[in-house]
């Protein structure tokens, strides 16, 4: 019987323009300082400049969409791109990085919101306490995924998280007492931040896109750092990864915790921008939209899981469809990328952009190379033995004096 | 109190029927592909469908129905595995990513034509049956000996032909059968046309005791799946012990008034059992059989 492992990379097939790109000496120069100063260049990942390029450039295109008198709904819609980018940014970074496909993210966002409209329409909770109860929550339910991730991997993993997606929301629709059952809590009052009220939907717009940065932020730090790298060279042999002494455990639980967290602050922005949670948002359904979301932008790119959900949705009203035609084009649109661009919606972008401004260097300031290559695979998993090897030593040293 | 537990016994197993059907057809495509195909519970949803446009008079028009949405799901199954399943097959979390695809577009595209709320099908045959003090209403009985038929079938099928042994070591290692000349893709096509065979009657058998509406596959997939879970992905016999094992638990809960909590209690359970033995719980009952 088939043991239902992911079998991954057999069809990560890096597009060439990207080695090509990388091929001339002066990248190849700054890609040997950057080895000399700090290690080796985490895989698949694009320069701090490129990050940041990329987030200014989000900033001002968010600024200008707002500012340009779009419709009200249009407003609306983007806090909502904005929330589902928060939480699906997390999930990208789990999938690409991890190769873990969490479908219980969209219970942990419940968990988030449900606590925002307890503790505010009980306790009067500030906004500040209520996203930190909100991150709290979610991170702890979700670091404890990662009992599940360290048992058993691919299809058993997802099926799993699937119950799990379940017992958290029959939790939600069972326990009156907190969640109010199936009837849902309404949450009219708004929030207060250091003083400030914030109620109309343009301040949680900009509420939403600096938390959005932040994140973006937090994640493109996780990549780069120790946690990155190992989660990486778990993904591609676990094995391996154990034999230099990487805590499968400890690497799951720390990366589940900080998507978890984000899950529940997004879950929190939601609750105040709806007014109303009820236990149907936050199930299975939910989950997988932002599964739809992340694959459709492309996990590998920063700003993927933000595009996926740019089209998913302004689809539906920029086409005036009805809400379940437009859910069936986004099933259509969703399978031809996945079958067509594996590396979403993004990756087209970058790949045909890329082959235009090859010869300009222009090219480079959009984002990551594709997902990574083999010799990047390795150099995670080299690094890491190389990092225990010198734990090993330091250690010897330390007995022979 | 004896009459009662028949009675009982009799309910769990027309409900442990369509559970078996959803986890078999689940299991055999999985153990095949290593797709997870979440979109299996609309096939079903579709075969319900088809159903009540063929025969929503019900009575002896089910005979048309049931050979109608057989035929309907088994085609289209063979059309998407040809389509979209079969450029998958080399990295089976792309199958089911797919199948996520196509659970919104056959919802979406259900709800659409047929509207949201539920659509009636009347019965196959209303009479209700008495036998030892146990009353049997006739469609469960067809919908009991229907899968002990289909269950029985397959697993002669699986075990006895020449094809039911290819199939086996297609499941067991693919790229080893393809070496012993067993052709692979051809297989592959048509144990998924096998799967929309049996979505197609499972999905006749569940109009028969419920009302299709457009989310009808999508609530029986999950726990499809978990029974698959715990009888061990890929195996038939499994997916059956783990369906009557689904439906006695659910039948004891109810019974001790935790209906709303039902969910909670089988998914909790299942994954608890999951983080104990992580392997399943298919090997344990094999070697204590």
């Amino acid at each position: 019987m088939p043991t239902g492992n992911l079998r991954r990379g057999s069809a990560d097939v890096a597009p060439a323009a990207a080695s090509r790109d990388a091929g001339t000496g002066r990248s190849l120069l700054t890609g040997l300082n950057r080895i000399r100063r700090r290690g080796s260049a985490p895989s698949g990942e694009s320069s701090w400049g490129a990050t940041i390029a990329q987030l200014v450039a989000l900033t001002v295109i968010a600024v200008v969409f707002a500012a340009s008198g779009v419709p009200a709904e249009y407003i609306t819609l983007g806090v909502t791109v904005f929330i589902y980018a928060i939480l699906a940014s997390g999930i990208g970074l789990l999938y690409h990085d991890g190769g873990l496909l969490s479908v219980a993210h969209g219970g942990l966002w419940g968990i988030g919101a449900y606590a925002a409209a307890v503790l505010v329409t009980k306790y009067n909770w500030q906004l500040v306490p209520v996203i930190l109860a909100a991150a709290l929550a979610a991170g702890i339910v979700g670091m404890s995924l990662a009992s599940i991730s360290t048992r058993v991997a691919g299809s058993y993993f997802i099926i799993i998280l699937f119950a799990v997606s379940e017992v958290i929301y029959g939790v939600m629709i069972n326990w009156n007492a907190v969640t109010n059952g199936a009837e849902g809590i309404v949450l009219a009052t708004p929030a207060s931040l250091f003083g400030y009220q914030i109620s109309s939907n343009m301040q949680w717009y900009y509420v939403s896109l600096i938390t959005l940065l932040l994140v973006l932020l937090l994640l493109q730090v996780i990549k780069r750092s120790q946690l990155g790298q190992h989660l990486r060279a778990i993904r591609d042999s676990r094995p391996l990864a154990m034999s230099v002494g990487i805590s499968v455990a400890r690497v799951h639980m720390a990366s589940f915790a900080i998507t978890g967290a984000m899950a529940g602050i997004s879950g929190v922005y939601w609750a105040y921008l709806e007014k109303y949670v009820v236990p149907s948002q936050f199930s299975a359904t939910a989950s997988i939209s932002f599964v739809v979301v992340v694959l459709l932008g492309g996990s590998a790119y920063l700003l993927g899981p933000l595009l996926g959900a740019v089209v998913v949705i302004f689809l539906p009203s920029l086409l005036h469809l009805s809400p379940l035609l437009a859910d069936a084009l986004i099933g259509v649109i969703f399978i031809a990328v996945i079958l067509l661009f594996p590396e979403g919606v993004v990756g087209l972008v970058t790949w045909s952009l890329r082959l235009l401004m090859a010869r300009t260097g222009i090219g480079r300031w959009l984002g990551p190379p594709a997902s990574k290559t083999p010799a990047s695979a390795a150099r995670d998993t080299q690094e890491a033995i190389r990092r225990a090897d010198e734990g090993r030593q330091a250690e010897e040293e330390l007995r022979e004096t | 109190m004896n009459e009662q537990l028949l009675q009982q016994g009799f309910n769990v197993l027309s409900s442990a029927s369509v559970y078996a059907l959803v986890a078999i057809g689940l299991s055999v495509i999985f153990g095949l592909s290593g797709i997870i195909n979440i979109a299996y519970g609309d096939f079903m949803t579709l075969g319900a469908y088809v159903v009540f446009v063929v025969a929503p008079g019900g009575a002896i028009a089910f005979i048309w129905g049931f050979a109608a949405s057989a035929l309907v799901v088994a085609v289209l199954s063979i059309v998407l595995e040809r389509a979209l399943f079969r450029w998958t097959l080399i990295r089976p979390v792309n199958g089911f990513l797919v199948s996520l695809g196509l659970a919104q577009i056959i919802e979406n595209g259900v709800a659409w034509h047929f509207g949201q709320d539920s659509v009636t099908v009347a019965p196959a045959n209303s009479a209700n049956w008495t036998l030892g003090g146990v009353i049997m209403s006739a469609d469960r009985v067809i919908i009991i000996l229907g899968t002990i038929a289909l269950v029985v079938g397959l697993i002669l099928f699986l075990d006895r032909t020449q094809t039911g042994t290819a199939i086996r070591a297609i499941a067991a290692d693919r790229e080893a059968a393809a070496l012993m000349g067993i052709p692979v893709t051809r297989l592959v096509t048509g144990v998924f046309a096998l799967g929309g065979l049996i979505a197609g009657l499972g999905g006749g058998f569940v109009a028969l005791l419920q009302p299709p509406y457009p989310l009808l596959g999508a609530e029986l997939v999950l726990k499809g799946f978990v029974v698959a879970l715990v009888g061990g992905l890929g195996s038939v016999r499994g997916a059956v012990i783990g369906a009557v094992l689904l439906a006695f638990i659910e039948t004891v809960l109810v019974t001790a008034g935790l209906a709303g909590w039902l969910d909670v209690i089988e998914f909790g359970a299942v994954i608890l059992l999951l983080i104990i033995r992580p392997q399943g719980l298919a090997r344990g009952l094999a070697h204590s059989m």
